[in-house]
């Protein structure tokens, strides 16, 4: 369902769209039980169901012959919820990480809440850790950590909106624009935490990170910390669940800022040209987040592809002859 | 003009050749599809072989799950998987748990079609005998599988659509079925000497060796182990034990041979590995010993990471007029640490390190063998085990039986044979065969042909114990890929393990529900993908 409107004689127009929809036969590449003996398949395996809603609104706030100022947002929320897999909705394929009612981009594994301290060695010990390894959720409170008990939807790599802005001004002979992206409520296995702050692996350079600590005889000062485990001495959920690399990955991100100078009409003629842009241009310039790895926006992408974005400048001119 | 008269009278020879039917018509052997091709002798013969190349996938990588956390290996520089090494942290999520899981379903998996495609294909002679060779796998297959993660889903089935829900089979159902395969084989396969196929004796060493594996088990009887003795037997076939330990495991440069002792192997060959020698090959000679440098020394000395390092107590085995001895470690290593196998005449050859036995453990033997060799560097009797903490290249024993010399440097390019079963074995399983039956003056018999290859004493009959046979499989059987499932067969890996392994305590085997961390855990991967949510986990692991 969706709505177009303009107001005020087109001052205002915009869009709103809502959507509902069920999907069915979703194709998917399905992984087998090991007992098959057989790795995957393609098939269509899944229904689903996408919520959403769609706004657009773009506004001239002035228009005056010597200034023009035009901005305009937009606003996306999807979710989507598996309805049913394999013609059934009661049974989730954990190992597909399709889960019945949860998102296709679910995030599905124990939650890390911190690093077991020495005053706690006691009721480490019941989980079968030590001091300096990582502390989990005990969802059950049955004092272990069990994989079917344990492990819960931690949240999404589907985010739970994206907008952008864009703004374009102009006063006379200058013009301004600038354009803005929005991601919010996103959970990624950060690839890059995964590799920087691993300290079991001898081959990078690694975050400053502030590693768990023990009393110790060796004369490091001992440093609680409840963020990183003690390195060489992380439990096998750190190291073979990857529970402490899963971050939040929202960020604003300023991906342009443009300033042009239009040269006038009558400069022009005396140049005997038709036209003549002069500009400075900067490519993302700013990113906020809270997130510490590369680009926020390639997170949960692999090493390879997940690289800096670098800021770029631009300087330049349009010639018409 | 002359260019279309040219062109012309290509045509007609075209049109006249072309008029040859055969020439004409093509044969897409790519898009052969399954259903026919295995109908084919020639197809089926590939599904054969698709079945033998599973063991290359079953036992040709990493290693951990047969060897590690045992009383006779131990980590050096390197860290093991220390799930499998320590069984602290050891659960369904641990580090090597489930490759041998899935590889032993695929090969299944690939044997189930073969078996189905048996009813079906072009009737041939050989087909009875392949039939059986594929059982015999299917069976190792199950039987690995049985041994280390207790009872499993007995899949017998060859799938054309997916099934996505597995139920847990008895241990005992699984022996069961073990068996009955195996015995159905015995009729089918080459009574021949071993080529690379499945032979009678190999079935037969096998069976000896479940039904003594079942007999430890709670379902399993004495029977089983006086069954195990007479199929020992029938392997051993009277064959007596008259290759040198030396020779035994000679790399045998240039080909590769079988010797006449080898019952059953994953094949290997250079010829095989050609068109990719760093990934087609195996990973046997990769383990067992000291990092004796990268890349530059490609040539000289073998590629080893720094794991699976013999213990003290795997040194202190041996005794100084054990033969197993030298053959199994290279105690001297020259320069070039391949000389020993390329230089007839290595008298005048400059050792770089030498690892004194516990027979020359006196100031007075270093300095003599300083004197003799001043460029070497000396480590003590009692300094070259990973216990020592090693730091350095070179400060741990290497083992060398399984050195291939002209392979390529790295780790997984050994074109040797993995060997699975070899008589010296048969020979101890017969042994402990007739010790657990109530006979132990018939097993001190088979007992003491191994020793005698070796050039030890015999053993007494009062000193021949369950104990005493782990040691002889020690001392014989070192590195081959046995040892978890013996000390687990007999009931002793807790004991040995926290013994003998620096990093194992007797507490590291406390699972859940008061179980100890013996059988392995089902792997968590499997089981997420198991739509079945009743399919338990050992009890150890809930």
């Amino acid at each position: 369902m969706g709505v177009d409107f303009g107001l005020w004689r087109d001052r205002i127009t915009g869009s709103v769209d809502i959507y509902d929809r069920l999907s069915d036969d979703l194709l998917f590449t399905q992984d087998l039980p090991s007992e098959t003996g057989f790795s995957n398949i393609n098939a269509n395996v899944a229904s689903v169901n996408n919520r959403g809603v769609e706004l657009a609104l773009t506004t001239r706030n002035i228009q005056t012959e010597d200034v023009t100022w035009t901005t305009s947002f937009t606003f996306t929320k999807n979710t989507n919820e598996l309805r049913s897999i394999y013609g059934q909705s009661e049974v989730d394929d954990i190992g597909n990480n399709l889960f019945i009612g949860e998102s296709l981009d679910a995030i599905y594994n124990y939650k890390f809440t911190g690093i077991w301290q020495a005053d706690e060695v006691a009721e480490a010990a019941g989980y079968g850790m030590q001091e300096g390894q990582e502390k989990l959720l005990d969802v059950n409170n049955d004092g272990q950590y069990t994989p079917d008990a344990d492990r819960i939807i931690l949240g999404s790599s589907n985010p739970d909106w994206t907008g952008s802005f864009f703004s374009s001004l102009r006063v006379k002979n200058f013009d301004l624009s600038t354009s803005v992206i929005v991601t919010q409520g996103v959970l990624v296995y950060s690839n890059f935490h995964s590799n920087f702050a691993d300290t079991r692996d001898r081959g990078r350079q690694k975050l400053d990170i502030d590693w768990y600590v023990p009393a110790n005889d060796a004369g490091l000062p001992a440093r609680a910390s409840n963020t990183y485990p003690q390195p060489r001495n992380e439990g096998s959920f750190w190291r073979n669940n990857g529970v402490g690399y899963y971050k939040d990955a929202s960020f604003v991100k300023v991906q342009n800022i443009a300033l042009g100078y239009n040269l006038g009409s009558e400069s022009l003629e005396k140049l005997g040209l038709n036209a003549l842009r002069v500009y400075a241009n900067v490519l993302n310039p700013f990113v906020f987040t809270d997130y510490e790895g590369y680009d926020p926006e390639w997170a949960g992408a692999s090493l390879n592809t997940g690289r800096p974005s670098s800021v770029t400048y631009q300087l330049g001119f349009n010639l018409k002859f | 003009m002359k260019k279309i008269q040219y062109i012309t009278s290509c045509l007609l020879v075209l049109l006249t050749v072309t008029s040859c039917q055969d020439f004409l018509e093509e044969e897409n052997e790519s898009f052969a599809v399954a259903e026919e091709f295995y109908l084919t002798e020639e197809g089926y013969q590939s599904l054969i072989n698709a079945n033998y190349s599973q063991l290359r996938e079953i036992y040709g990588n990493e290693p951990w799950i047969y060897v590690c956390g045992t009383d006779l290996f131990a980590e050096g520089r390197d860290a093991e998987p220390t799930g499998l090494s320590r069984y602290t942290d050891l659960n369904p999520s641990s580090t090597g748990i489930a490759a041998l899981y899935d590889n032993a379903y695929k090969a299944i998996q690939t044997a189930n079609t073969a078996v189905y495609y048996a009813d079906l294909t072009e009737a041939t002679d050989a087909l009875d005998q392949q039939l059986g060779e594929v059982r015999y796998l299917r069976a190792n297959a199950y039987f690995l599988l049985v041994q280390t993660y207790g009872g499993v889903p007995l899949v017998t089935d060859y799938f054309r659509e997916p099934v996505l829900e597995f139920s847990r089979e008895s241990a005992e159902n699984v022996y069961s079925f073990i068996i009955s395969e195996l015995e159905a084989a015995l009729s089918q396969v080459s009574t021949g000497a071993y080529q690379g196929k499945v032979t009678q004796r190999a079935v037969n060493h096998l069976l000896a060796k479940v039904y003594l594996t079942r007999g430890y088990e709670s379902f399993g009887t004495s029977a089983d182990f006086t069954t195990a003795a007479s199929y020992a037997e029938a392997a051993i076939a009277g064959q007596g034990l008259t290759l040198s330990f030396e020779e035994l495991w000679a790399p045998g440069n240039p080909s590769y041979p079988i010797n006449e002792e080898t019952l059953f192997s994953v094949q290997y060959d250079p010829a095989s590995v050609s068109t990719d020698p760093f990934n087609l090959g195996h990973q046997q000679t990769a383990y067992f010993g000291p990092y004796q440098g990268g890349s530059e020394v490609a040539g000289d000395a073998p590629y080893r990471t720094y794991t699976l390092c013999p213990t003290q107590f795997a040194i202190d085995l041996f005794t100084e007029d054990d033969a197993r001895y030298q053959a199994t470690f290279m105690t001297e290593v020259y320069a070039r640490y391949f000389d020993f196998y390329d230089v007839d005449d290595t008298s005048s050859l400059a050792v770089n390190h030498y690892y004194a036995p516990a027979w020359e453990a006196t100031q007075a033997d270093q300095d003599a063998y300083m004197a003799a060799h001043p460029e070497a560097t000396y480590h003590e009797y009692g300094t070259y085990v990973p216990s020592a903490n090693p730091t350095n290249d070179y400060q741990t024993i290497p083992l060398k039986k399984f050195d291939d010399p002209g392979a390529p440097f790295g780790q997984n390019t050994s074109r040797r044979d993995i060997i699975l079963s070899r008589l010296g074995e048969t020979y101890l399983i017969a042994a402990e065969a007739y010790l657990q039956a109530g006979q132990p003056a018939t097993g001190l018999t088979f007992i003491n042909e191994v020793r005698e290859r070796a050039g030890v004493d015999a053993v007494a009959l009062a000193a021949f114990d369950i104990d005493y046979i782990l040691d002889e499989r020690g001392r014989e059987l070192m590195g081959e890929y046995h040892r978890w499932f013996d000390l687990k067969r007999t009931g002793k890996l807790v004991e040995r393990a926290s013994a003998y392994h620096y990093l194992v305590q007797e507490s590291n085997f406390d699972g859940a529900n008061g179980a100890l961390k013996i059988l392995r855990p089902i792997p968590q991967s499997a089981l997420d993908l198991n739509q079945n949510n009743d399919f338990e986990q050992n009890p150890a692991y809930q």
